[in-house]
């Protein structure tokens, strides 16, 4: 009887402690939404092409933090150019979230998609930001917008973000080291709890495709599959192709060369 | 022999085929099937050393621009000091593998553009004109010639200075070779001018001794390359034929069928026509 006890003992607070104790590497929702909540924070959000939406919540220290710093303090992966630094402008959005895949060394290339900057103060609603993301001034309870749109304009605006920091945990405060060119994005966004994916979008949409990873120097570099040319998986049978395309017209070109030295 | 025209049709489209992507299979197939041709139909007095030497002059420029100016990517080599504002920085492996790109693209334009030099003569492509525009390819071309004939000049007066004791290549000496060779090419100028009127330029339509109509293996090249322009034109509008980065990480480009097919219509010409 002693043991039979002592086992269902055991058994109960092992219940119990399954049932009350955090899981590791999943954060209690509720103490860091009720953080966010608590101090300063800005939201977040992407919209991609597709529709797919990424939000985020920042929290941070002072007043005011600046949108290049609530996006990298959001975890969702970026990449700027100092190409138009040098005329005060800041840095240029190139990348948000593996859209696009690539682009110029300039970050635009003049007929494609660019990166709408939106600000929400205070809940008012969307509206085009008038200064860049280097420069512009987010305080608590303002929004952060990037869509993803062509150079004609945008159809619609995002959607609201005013809940956006009640179901997102709020992420580290955002550091005022100066941003680096290039964001190393976590391998998962999805999965960090720092933001999340909305089933809004496109199941081709690049947040929606499976990733892949390379380390670069201690650094993942996350990209979207989609529209990825050549998979992780290494060269496809189309490189071989091309390879042996362009040997056919190498040995075409020899053939040529000791021809026409012959008709010498 | 081939019709001037009908190689004016390849070059023209092989060149907008080359601009229309910067992937860079698309460049490299490209490239390939403009050497073959140059290769293959050149005159046999013309060489393909000075193409081959200004396409690597094009690749070592286009190379070190994009080293000492194009920071972006996210694999760091090396980083170099910045003496000037602007070059310096890291130097990244996806700004040498775009600058290499860039090359494949001016080497692609500049193989495009070759055999209309290496193929043809001079008088043959005044002769592919039409008849409006005879007079001005006249003068173009007789200007053209004048600039090898100028720079023979330069070197023949520099000499003789030297031989004289002269100096040449200090500021001071320029003038002693500048004046006469400027006063050479004015001369020559006359001459040419004088020559042309003595051969009646100008007072009569141009007479040709036998009109060459355009071959079957003329017309097939034409077809092939508006078919490959066209092709691309049409790939690239509907997104088939997709432009080319390396940044922010470099990706393997993926092989578009579309510049395999255009690559194989532009060697048509290697097939059909012989050497002049």
């Amino acid at each position: 009887m002693m043991l039979g006890h002592r086992i269902v003992v055991a058994l109960l607070v092992t219940a119990a402690t399954s049932l009350t104790a955090p899981v590791a590497g999943t954060p209690a929702a509720a103490t860091l939404c009720s953080a966010a909540l608590q101090g300063p924070h800005v939201a977040v959000l992407v919209e991609h092409s597709g529709g797919a939406v990424v939000t985020g919540c920042v929290r941070f220290s002072g007043t005011s933090v600046s949108g290049l710093e609530a996006l990298a303090a959001s975890g969702i992966p970026y990449s700027t150019s100092s190409a138009y630094a040098g005329s005060g402008n800041g840095a240029a959005i190139c990348a948000v979230d593996g859209e696009p895949l690539q682009y110029p060394p300039d970050c635009f290339s003049g007929q494609d998609y660019y990166w709408q900057i939106l600000v929400d103060h205070g809940g008012t609603g969307w509206k085009p930001s008038s200064r860049g993301i280097s420069s512009l001034t987010l305080q608590n309870g303002d929004a952060l917008g990037l869509h993803y749109i062509p150079q004609s304009g945008a159809t619609s605006l995002p959607p609201d973000p005013g809940h956006i920091c009640d179901q997102v945990p709020a992420t580290q405060s955002p550091s005022h080291a100066p941003p680096t060119t290039t964001r190393a994005p976590a391998a998962t966004p999805a999965g960090n709890g720092a933001h999340h994916v909305a089933a809004t979008g496109s199941p081709t949409s690049p947040s929606d495709a499976p990733e892949v990873t390379s380390e670069v120097k201690g650094i993942a570099t996350s990209l979207p599959a989609t529209n990825v040319v050549a998979s992780a998986a290494g060269p496809s049978a189309g490189v071989f192709a091309g390879i042996c395309a362009l040997g056919c017209l190498g040995g075409l070109m020899a053939g040529n060369l000791v021809l026409r030295r012959r008709r010498r | 022999m081939p019709h001037p025209r009908a190689l004016l049709t390849w070059s023209a489209a092989a060149l907008a085929a080359g601009l229309l992507s910067t992937n860079p299979w698309h460049r490299a197939l490209l490239l390939g099937a403009a050497l073959n041709v140059s290769i293959a139909l050149r005159r046999h007095d013309s060489t393909i050393a000075p193409l081959l030497a200004g396409l690597g002059f094009a690749t070592v420029i286009a190379l070190f621009i994009n080293i000492v100016a194009s920071h972006a990517g996210v694999h760091v080599l090396v980083v170099l000091p910045s003496p000037v504002q602007g070059f310096g920085g890291p130097v990244t492996l996806e700004s040498i593998v775009y600058g290499a790109t860039t090359a494949l693209g001016i080497a692609a334009a500049l193989s495009a553009a070759a055999p209309v030099a290496l193929v043809l003569e001079g008088d043959d492509l005044v002769d592919a004109l039409p008849r409006r525009l005879e007079r001005t390819g006249a003068a173009v071309g007789s200007a053209l010639t004048l600039i090898p004939r100028l720079m023979r000049s330069v070197s023949d007066i520099r000499d003789a200075q030297r031989l004289r004791g002269l100096p040449t290549a200090s500021r001071a000496g320029i003038h002693t070779v500048l004046l006469p060779a400027l006063l050479t090419a004015v001369e020559d100028s006359v001459q040419l001018a004088e020559a042309m009127e003595v051969r009646g330029f100008g007072g009569a339509p141009r007479q040709r001794w036998r009109s060459a109509p355009l071959s079957v293996a003329d017309i097939a090249v034409m077809t092939a390359a508006v078919t490959a322009i066209g092709l691309a034109v049409v790939a690239r509008w509907s997104g088939t034929l997709i432009d080319w980065y390396p940044f922010p990480a470099v990706t393997t480009p993926a092989v578009p069928l579309v510049s395999v097919v255009v690559a194989v219509l532009l060697l048509v010409p290697v097939f059909v026509w012989r050497a002049p």
